[in-house]
């Protein structure tokens, strides 16, 4: 069974709370805990990104968030009015050595990435689509093919 | 946003309320750890044991906190949760701090343990 659920919000940083709850709810059956744990992480600064940037284009002004979950798999997409960014920007080399030099925000696109098996982007006269991607159980299947031979 | 402050040996201990450190109580996070250093503290335990979720803001709040107090103030933090524990993991930040388990954990006052200090 797959399960799809569309919500537009308004780009306020209350509303990606909200917005939050609904992805908790979408994904409570899948995966384990860690993993929704990550994706909600994901999720949120994915959320909050266009939150803070979506509405700054000239594209549209809400927030359009679809979530399509089936057991082994979820699709988050998320569209906002923004201008064009580089969700693949090369990682920051961080220096854990050096605190003061630690950045204190631009985190969200690395731990997308590293939470999500994909990230798709494209960006239109209407703003960003950004589409993250999850598998779950993915080792399961591998080790029940290979034992099948 | 919610918060006590308790005294543990040198340590003050900044108990935070809140279930969600994101972006929408980022600004009222760094303010209140600012504040909670402003009278000269040099010890600060952040207790994050209620914190049921926190993202990139809610800890970037925490390490401009720990930039703005340079060396002068040791900045550890208490209680993560799961959740807490995986942005920490994620980002490698739990690197840069001290990570006690629970409040009860942060070691005592090194005097009160009878080191003696020249």
């Amino acid at each position: 069974m797959t399960l799809k659920v569309d919500i537009h919000i308004e780009p306020s940083l209350l509303a990606v709370r909200g917005a939050a709850a609904v992805f908790r709810a979408v994904i409570a059956e899948l995966g384990s805990q860690e993993e929704r744990q990550e994706l909600e992480l994901a999720f949120v600064e994915a959320c909050t990104n266009s939150c803070k940037h979506g509405s700054r284009g000239n594209g549209r002004k809400d927030i359009h968030i679809g979530l399509e979950a089936s057991p082994n798999s979820l699709s988050v997409l998320i569209e906002d009015g923004g201008h064009a960014f580089d969700p693949f920007k090369k990682e920051r080399q961080i220096d854990f050595e050096n605190i003061e030099g630690l950045p204190c925000g631009g985190y969200g696109l690395d731990l997308i990435r590293l939470v999500c098996d994909s990230v798709d982007y494209e960006h239109d006269a209407t703003g960003n689509h950004l589409t993250l991607r999850k598998e779950f159980g993915r080792e399961c299947l591998v080790k029940a093919a290979t034992e099948q031979g | 946003m919610e918060l006590k402050t308790s005294q543990q040996g040198s340590w003050k201990v900044l108990h935070i309320g809140e279930r969600r450190l994101d972006a929408l109580v980022a600004e009222e996070l760094k303010a209140a750890l600012l504040a909670a250093v402003s009278d000269g503290t040099r010890r600060l335990a952040v207790d994050l044991a209620q914190v049921e979720f926190m993202d990139s803001s809610g800890l970037g709040a925490i390490i401009h906190c720990r930039q703005r107090v340079r060396n002068e103030v040791e900045i550890a933090l208490c209680g993560p949760r799961l959740e807490v524990a995986t942005l920490l993991r994620l980002t490698q930040i739990g690197r840069v701090f001290k990570t006690y388990e629970h409040t009860g954990a942060i070691p005592a006052d090194r005097v009160e343990q009878g080191e003696v200090r020249p």
